[in-house]
């Protein structure tokens, strides 16, 4: 079970939009190394990690990557404000635009859709901490 | 910066470091000071999001409140019970608040 509370983790406030940034940005949403599939990597591992200490730890940081996701959305949302026909063009954007138009849907800066691939849960503890030190990095 | 920025900050500033202590104290549940440290924080949390809600809208489902039918943006007709509030103010993502 999930509570929403109505804030970000991190403040986000935009003056000027960029819609050439919010497209590179937008990977950190649903690509490779984003944190939708960081969320749920932490939050579909925890099930079968014997050590409680550990399956909390897995609970909060995947609980964690949800802010995150949303501290993301909000960025490209609002890197995405007010954009005339020319801006969409000159950016790259247009090509986000003609199929999502200023919806957020988790892709790669490149176009590739999310995919579950992208991370592992194997029900190995060892397997699956490493998995998460390869995707995170020194953060865990 | 005024009083709903600066208790907001509150919230954002004690909110991070408790979530970071929570993080530290699932792996060390018996540190002593981490947990003086989580204790302290949260009662700054949540004086703060107490003072926060009770002037400026919820943040929470727990926290939203009914007010009267014309206030707050709420587009009930007048003869209405009380209005649900959680759905008036900006959303986070909006970023216009702060």
């Amino acid at each position: 079970m999930w509570s929403y509370e109505k804030r970000l983790q991190y403040p986000v406030k935009i003056s000027r939009p960029d819609p050439k940034a919010a497209m590179v940005i937008l990977t950190q949403f649903g690509g490779p190394d984003g944190e939708l599939a960081a969320s749920q990597r932490y939050l579909s591992q925890r099930y079968t990690m014997p050590y409680r200490e550990v399956a909390g730890l897995l609970t909060d940081i995947g609980t964690e990557e949800l802010a995150h996701m949303e501290i993301i959305c909000a960025i490209v949302h609002q890197l995405t404000k007010n954009l005339s026909p020319e801006d969409l063009v000159a950016s790259g954007f247009d090509k986000y635009y003609v199929d999502h138009t200023l919806g957020l849907w988790p892709q790669s800066a490149g176009g590739a859709p999310f995919s579950a691939t992208v991370f592992q849960s194997k029900g190995d503890p060892i397997t699956d901490l490493f998995e998460d030190m390869a995707a995170d990095g020194t953060i865990v | 910066m005024n009083e709903k920025c600066r208790l907001m900050q509150v919230i954002y500033e004690t909110g991070f470091a408790l979530d970071d202590a929570a993080l530290y104290l699932d792996t060390h549940p018996c540190d002593p000071e981490a947990i003086q440290f989580f204790e302290t924080t949260r009662n700054y949390y949540k004086k703060a999001v107490e003072d926060y809600t009770g002037q400026f809208g919820p943040l929470s489902h727990e926290t939203a409140r009914f007010t009267a039918p014309g206030t707050d943006g709420c587009g009930c007709q007048s003869g209405n019970m009380n209005c649900w509030n959680w759905v008036q103010d900006p959303w986070p993502w909006e970023g216009d608040d702060f």
